[in-house]
């Protein structure tokens, strides 16, 4: 499940207990408020992301042998941190099957390299919107996409860190980035024109 | 034909802005848009929608509470192991 492609200069268990420690305090603590941010936003519930934050680190802790020291753990966290949710919190929440969104995406690519398609918008209208209001559109996506805007714009992690992250290849990463950032463009031109902004292009 | 040139330059936008642009094609890619005004408005406007949600989205942190927790959790584990 965490399995790396490079040799490990290690057998198993060859770690001691203060290499160990080490790990924890110089690569897996630092990320965790990132690893929080994310759970929160993946589960819009604070109980739920404490949970899914500290499974992480017990998995960590559990799978540690199997981390590259010095390679990218947050990109590693991340990874566990989206599994534990896929496996834990997606069964009981009421979110449509994920297969809803997999025929989306095979219908959304099978008429694509058009990502011209895109929801038009001023850059007037993005710099008018608050806070507030873009935590709520993103908060109101599907949780497939919303995910994939967390990662890459919010996160920074690079098209094939977000692809191991999430377990779907490159290509695909791109085109539900695209239709990712279409959606929630969709909710702040809907935002925009409540306010009274005039939100097409000129 | 020009217009073809501009449908490429705009479906590369993102490419460009998530730095996977490969290198060999960013001199021809920011010439067009400097260039060219209707792909440098989408340029624009796709940069700042980036940007937005980088910066406003409000970042929750870990209560600290919790972070103590995890790491006298994890401290014991590394103690017994």
């Amino acid at each position: 499940m965490y399995e790396t492609t490079t040799t490990r200069n290690y057998t198993l268990s060859s770690l001691t207990a203060s290499q160990k420690n080490r790990i924890f305090e110089t690569e897996f603590y630092p990320v965790m408020d990132a690893l929080y941010n994310f759970a929160f936003r993946l589960t819009l519930n604070e109980d739920d992301a404490n949970d899914l934050v500290q499974e992480t680190y017990l998995k960590a802790f559990r799978f540690i042998e199997t981390y590259q020291v010095g390679t990218n753990a947050k990109a590693w966290l991340f990874r566990i941190l989206k599994n534990s949710f896929i496996n834990d919190f997606r069964k009981k929440s009421k979110e449509p099957d994920k297969t809803d969104y997999d025929e989306v995406e095979q219908i959304y690519n099978s008429e694509d390299a058009h990502y011209s398609a895109t929801v038009d918008l001023r850059s007037e209208v993005f710099s008018g919107v608050l806070g507030d209001e873009l935590s709520a559109a993103l908060n109101s996506i599907p949780v497939d996409f919303r995910l994939i805007i967390l990662l890459s714009d919010i996160e920074g992690f690079t098209y094939e860190e977000m692809s191991k992250i999430i377990g779907i290849p490159i290509g695909t990463v791109r085109s539900r980035l695209h239709r990712a950032r279409n959606m929630l463009k969709d909710m702040i031109k809907g935002y925009a024109q409540r306010m009274g902004y005039k939100v097409d292009e000129a | 034909m020009k217009d073809n040139t501009c449908l490429k330059v705009v479906d590369k936008i993102p490419l460009y802005l998530d730095g996977e642009m490969p290198e060999n094609e960013i001199p021809i890619f920011l010439e067009h848009v400097k260039y060219c005004s209707k792909c440098m408005d989408k340029y624009d406007s796709e940069r700042t929608f980036k940007d937005i949600v980088r910066e406003r989205c409000e970042r929750r942190c870990i209560s600290s509470s919790l972070a103590d927790s995890i790491k006298n959790r994890i401290s014991m584990l590394l103690a017994r192991s």
